[in-house]
């Protein structure tokens, strides 16, 4: 089964998967997946994601949160609430180092806390990411595109 | 998750990990909204296609 009704879901997936949705939420979300297999397949990569987070090795994240502080922190910087075991995750996945129990050069990744607005995304995939070409379409363009990612990949297993 | 770009693989984690909205992501990213949400669900289906 594939309608509407998958639009409104799929934005709740990821919450209903963190367990971060209210009874009645959840049971709406629930009731669509008894009868809808490419949300439940949906759902099931949320929790194949949740739990590949759960590898973050103890500790990992007081040490990014005192990388962090130790970069200083100048003015023009912002951060934006991140925990640091997220930041941890990210920087296992993209640009960190370790040498075992040596002191570890731990890499945060520039872009995780000193992105400024108008900064360029600066991407070896970027074109690949769509940097180049998604922020500068139209809401109206990304609608459509956005149609085609979800309607279209629900349409094609349904 | 590596085998995402990075956008992508920022709006995923964001979103799943942390509960951010897509607006909150695309002021991390750098990125408006409506771009955020297409780099989320543009990752999703590419986790999907690589789990096929």
């Amino acid at each position: 089964m594939s309608d509407s009704k998958c639009e409104v879901v799929r934005e709740m997936i990821p919450d209903h998967g963190a367990g971060r949705l209210g009874a009645d939420e959840s049971a709406l979300v629930e009731a669509h997946m008894a009868g809808c297999d490419e949300c439940r397949l949906e759902l099931e990569l949320v929790g194949l994601v949740l739990a590949s987070t759960a590898a973050v090795p103890d500790g990992l994240a007081g040490r990014v949160d005192a990388a962090w502080k130790g970069r200083g922190t100048p003015g023009h910087r912002r951060w934006w609430g991140l925990s640091a075991a997220a930041v941890a995750a990210l920087a296992l996945g993209i640009n960190m180092t370790s040498t075992g129990t040596d002191p570890v050069e731990i890499l945060v990744p520039g872009y995780a806390y000193e992105v400024e607005e108008g900064d360029l995304w600066l991407s070896d995939d970027g074109v690949i990411a769509g940097a180049a070409t998604l922020d500068g379409l139209s809401d109206e363009a990304l609608a459509q595109l956005l149609e085609e990612l979800t309607v279209g990949a629900s349409g094609g297993a349904a | 998750m590596e085998e995402l770009p990075e956008k992508q693989k920022l709006s995923v984690a964001l979103r799943i990990e942390e509960g951010l909205s897509f607006k909150e992501i695309g002021e991390i990213i750098g990125s408006s909204e409506g771009a955020a949400r297409v780099n989320y669900f543009h990752g999703i289906r590419r986790l999907r296609e690589l789990m096929e």
